[in-house]
């Protein structure tokens, strides 16, 4: 069946969009046995939905398929779920583990894989009453963890065991399945110590010697220089480089990682006052987002600047925002105006004249359900007590309606929200005007310090414009101090004076947006984990 | 020392009833002897309904209310083996195997409604015993006599169809109990009662090596990762509630063959709370329970259970107020069973950010 | 491997109704009535007096014009008797075994006519109990349905 000339994995064409947003463009890659394969790229340039394609995830079908064709092995494949490419021997490390805590590792390692025995009830009630072999389940989890070259041990919980043995664990799991010809390693190393990385790159090698092809997707530029023999880089949705390791190295990869025309960068700041008083300062930060870990952050915002916080997913940078407005669990100290915030309380944020736009807009961000102005006048009416009438010296409470009318039309006009009116329901606005209602939402706060919180996600150009005028807008006329974060350095450049990368849970760097792409891609990668 | 703190730590709901029973027991006045045999008699009663419920907190879905029914299907074949006059340890051994489909078929309900209501198991199950309760009634009132023959006026009521409040099966008293039964210093030792515990709990050992024990754990701690592995994660919870309520079907015809009668029209649901009480108290939680915890919990709850009406009268003169005492306790049992699971819950989480905090400090270092 | 399952599942359910029929037959309670009485227009008369001896232990004695009943399981049952026909007599033991029809619940035998050989139809007759014919006196008994947990839990007492 197999055919021996043709390359192990040919991938021709690949396309993919998501309902019209086109995020993969005529991808071609071809693999031998034993191949190490680099993939890297910024976030958002493709790799996890080229990876879904190849591993067949449920997802893919879901959202239209692919385009183009996958060839594995010199048939061609088309994985409907990750089951099948399971079977032709393609085998995927997630990011995330698909561990089960409360069981041993040999227990994981052969999860619905185990060898059983029959017994006379089995006979009757059917396989699933097999007993488990123990023995034979420690024989083939110590093979699989000897294969690795990593010593782990098989009866330890997984809940007991440090990150990177977690990690250990689910390569092992791949091993152990004895077609396994091609292993998919999903940024394996972010949550490894030095030395265990090290040992990681060691069994690589020792499986690319045994001829299984390796796909390694990473941030570490370095350690993409010292295991692979193939490097590609994606942007946007593009191939932009695919050549031997021995014909690159880390700065022309990371260049072409963030590589953009850099004169197309319009940036009206003027820079950030240096002499301007500190509004905020943070100490110590460290915030218990699952996803975004914050580990120690410490930063001075000067009152008048907007600061931008840059970084790679899952750094940290979007913990900043959540744990000083108490969304998360946090600790550290935060000065605000010279009085310290208390973590862990929204409200103490809001009554101090803090406000934040969220990313998570349908979830804390909006009333989906409610009118435009209800949505937009109620943090106001809650907090501040404005557009309340007030009767009986107090004692009764009116919302002021018209009030409430007048100031919604004004932000509907200011940020040109397309709306039917403002007595519309906020869901039945597009993601780009739910955005901005959001941003009106805290303008009405007339805060003196905002939080933006990716402002531009999942909206499109024009209206990402649109919103980071507004910013710059409230910061130039108003005064206000603003932090934006955002996954899209390109973006920070273009609007903030100065910008602070978060990489691994601490802040890498802080530079003025005027320095290169490639200064802020360095910090970016400099202390991943 | 912080070992000593966090044994405490982990077990108070069971210390705290060792600590209410050994104040108890010395005010009731009871003997020794007696108070052993009750226990006894209690443990053998109700062990096996409450083992019932391990299988479906191994497989994530929490306290099974859902036992009701399979009580219930028990109530069902017995009222069936007492009007064909069926007699003594074949009474009982039919019962159990009429009770059978009786059984499946209301697991196969109850997993398929709990697989839509996913991590809100406890209430739904409970409901779901409520809105069974309703048809085994009418199935008990109406249909027993009209439909499915009945016979003997000492079930049937008066009226010609329906069952009485009471059945009794004095016919069958004790049967399984006196079976090779003898007597050490005047506590009863049911032996044959104890032999099929025994059973039942090397069976639940036998049954966690499994394949299937083996992904129902799965199932029960991670049901995306165990969907991820190729577990049928749906099929795997609907079979753990299927087993767990013909085991209380079980469980139902031992409990009554030791009582030798049962009150119709409610004793299934007394039984569901009291057994989820008795493994509270054991120490079990939401997610996590052993064979231990069962019979701990049956000891300590059914000796407050013995004593607290004679406490209550000796204490306050009136003896309503000893049986009022007595299920006040079993229901403030589970309430703060429940809200201690929750707290350890809580604490867990907020671990996660402490140990951060740590780490910071030791880099500072 | 299917047809192997297949015999192992075909066996366990024999195993399952074989042990159902098993139970049905050895635990099914009878009532044995026994008489000692005469029987109107027949020549079968009472005896002075029938000891009656039940799984070695002594039931009761029976004189003339007396019953007494036996409660068993199964379809057949064997009594020893200890038979003193006249006041003169001695008494004469017998061990007697009584095959009884499966569906009824009581049955009543009468020893005079059985020891003197008469037909089952006419020793042996179904017992109608006094209490079906009180049926229509018995007050309704009204189903509670709504018990409040603090009534079952006497029931546990």
């Amino acid at each position: 069946m197999a055919n021996n000339n043709a390359p192990l994995l040919e991938m021709k064409n690949i396309q993919k969009s998501f309902y019209g947003n086109q995020v993969l463009n005529d991808i071609n890659i071809t693999l031998n046995e034993g191949d190490v394969l680099g993939l890297c790229g910024e976030n958002g340039a493709g790799k996890t939905t080229l990876m879904k394609i190849l591993f067949g995830m449920e997802e893919i079908a879901e959202t239209g398929g692919y385009g183009g064709e996958i060839c594995f092995n010199g048939e061609k494949v088309d994985f409907k779920s990750p089951f099948d490419a399971l079977n032709a021997g393609i085998g995927m490390v997630h990011q995330e583990f698909s561990l089960i805590p409360g069981f041993t590792a040999t227990e994981n390692i052969l999860l619905n894989r185990e060898p059983l025995k029959r017994n006379v009830i089995s006979e009757v009630f059917g396989d699933r009453l097999n007993t488990l072999n123990y023995n034979e389940m420690t024989g083939r989890a110590e093979n699989a963890i000897e294969k690795m070259g990593f010593k782990i041990d098989p009866k330890m919980v997984i809940a007991d065991m440090p990150v990177g043995h977690k990690q250990f664990t689910e390569i092992a799991r791949e091993l152990s399945k004895e077609n396994l010809r091609l292993l998919i390693l999903d940024e394996p190393t972010a949550v490894l110590t030095e030395s265990e990385a090290d040992a990681l790159l060691q069994s690589i090698k020792s499986m690319s010697e045994r001829g299984v092809a390796v796909i390694f997707v990473t941030h570490r530029l370095e350690e993409i220089m010292t295991v692979c023999n193939k490097v590609v880089v994606m942007r946007d949705g593009l191939v932009v480089m695919d050549t031997r390791a021995e014909d690159t190295d880390v700065k022309k990869i990371t260049k072409a990682m963030v590589g953009r025309d850099v004169e197309s960068v319009d940036n009206k700041s003027v820079g950030t006052d240096e002499t301007a008083e500190t509004i905020m300062s943070i100490k110590n930060l460290w915030v218990d987002m699952p996803g975004e870990t914050v580990r120690n952050v410490s930063l001075d915002v000067k009152k008048g600047e907007i600061l931008g916080i840059g970084g790679l997913a899952g750094q940290g940078k979007l913990g900043v925002p959540n744990g000083i407005m108490g969304l998360y669990e946090a600790g550290g100290t935060v000065v605000f105006k010279g009085n310290e915030i208390p973590l862990n309380s929204p409200r103490k944020c809001l009554d101090s004249n803090i406000a934040f736009v969220s990313e998570d807009r349908r979830g804390v961000g909006l009333l989906l359900d409610e009118t435009l102005e209800w949505n937009i006048a109620f943090p106001a009416m809650q907090i501040q007590n404005k557009f309340l009438k007030k009767l009986f010296g107090g004692l009764i409470k009116w919302r002021d309606e018209k009030a409430i009318k007048e100031v919604t039309d004004k932000y509907i006009d200011e940020l040109q929200i397309k709306c039917t009116s403002s007595k519309q329901k906020a869901k039945e606005l597009s993601g780009g005007n739910q955005q901005k209602i959001c941003l009106a939402k805290s303008f009405a706060l007339e805060p003196e310090f905002l939080f933006a919180s990716e402002p531009t996600r999942g909206i499109d150009v024009g209206a990402k414009s649109l919103v980071l005028e507004a910013l710059r807008k409230l910061n130039k006329e108003k005064g206000v101090t603003v932090v934006v974060i955002s996954s899209e350095l390109e973006e920070l450049r273009g609007v903030c004076d100065r910008i602070a990368i978060v990489s691994g849970g601490e802040v890498a760097g802080i530079l003025p947006a005027s320095k290169s792409s490639e200064e802020f891609g360095q910090l970016m990668v400099s202390k991943v984990i | 020392m912080k070992n000593i703190i966090e044994f405490l730590k982990k077990n108070i709901v069971p210390i705290m009833f060792i600590i209410i029973c050994s104040i108890c027991v010395p005010i009731s006045g009871f003997s020794v002897t007696y108070m052993i045999n009750e226990v006894m008699t209690r443990l053998t009663r109700n062990a096996f309904l409450i083992l019932s419920l391990l299988i479906p907190i191994m497989a994530g879905m929490g306290l099974n209310f859902g036992m009701t029914l399979g009580a219930m299907a028990g109530e069902i074949a017995i009222v069936l083996v007492s009007d064909w006059q069926i007699w003594g340890i074949p009474a009982i051994v039919l019962a159990c195997i009429f009770s059978i489909p009786i059984s499946i078929l209301l697991g196969l309900f109850c997993g398929k409604m709990l697989n839509m209501a996913k991590s809100r198991e406890m209430v739904t199950s409970y409901i779901i015993s409520f809105f069974m309760n309703g048809i085994y009634m009418l199935l008990m009132l109406y249909a027993m006599g009209p439909i499915i023959p009945i016979k003997h006026t000492s079930i049937k009521l008066p009226r010609g169809y329906g069952i009485r409040n009471t059945v009794s099966m004095l016919n069958n008293r004790q049967c399984i109990d006196n079976a090779l039964a003898f007597s050490v210093g005047g506590v009863k030792i049911p032996v044959l009662t104890l032999l099929i515990i025994a059973a039942m709990c090397l069976f639940i050992i036998w049954f966690r090596k499994t394949k299937l024990g083996q992904d129902m754990r799965a199932v029960g701690q991670d049901m995306e990762v165990a969907r991820s592995a190729g577990i049928d994660v749906e099929k795997t919870r609907i079979i753990a509630m299927v087993i767990s309520t013909v085991m209380a079907g079980f469980g139902m015809v031992l409990y009554v063959q030791n009582l030798s009668s049962f009150s119709t029209y409610s004793s299934h649901s007394n039984v569901g709370m009291f057994a989820i009480a008795a493994l509270l108290v054991g120490g079990a939680s939401v997610d996590k329970a052993s064979i231990g915890n069962v019979f701990l919990g049956v000891i300590l709850f059914h000796t407050l259970f013995i004593v607290a009406p004679t406490v209550g009268t000796k204490i306050t003169g009136d003896s309503m107020v000893g049986e009022y005492f007595r299920v006040f306790i079993s229901y403030a049992v589970i309430t703060i069973a429940l809200i201690m699971y929750e707290i350890k819950k809580r604490q867990q989480k907020s671990n996660a950010g402490k140990l951060l905090a740590e780490a910071q400090n030791k880099e500072e270092q | 491997m299917n047809k192997r399952r297949l015999f192992f599942i075909a066996g366990t359910l024999l195993a399952v109704v074989a042990i159902c029929v098993l139970c049905f037959i050895i635990g099914r309670g009878h009532t044995l009535y026994l008489d000692n009485k005469s029987i109107e227009n027949t020549s079968y008369s009472s005896y002075n007096a029938i000891d009656l001896v039940y799984k070695g232990e002594k039931v009761t004695t029976l004189a003339a014009r007396e019953r007494s009943s036996i409660s068993f399981t199964g379809q057949s049952v064997t009594i020893t008797l200890g038979i003193k026909k006249s006041k003169s007599s001695s008494v004469e033991e017998k061990t007697v075994t009584f095959k009884v029809p499966y569906n009824m619940d009581g049955i009543v035998i009468n020893l005079p006519a059985y020891l003197d050989g008469a037909d089952e139809s006419v020793y042996m007759s179904e017992f109608v109990s006094m209490a079906i014919v009180d049926e229509t006196n018995v007050d309704d008994e009204v189903p509670v349905t709504d018990e409040f947990a603090i009534e079952g839990a006497e029931e546990e007492q």
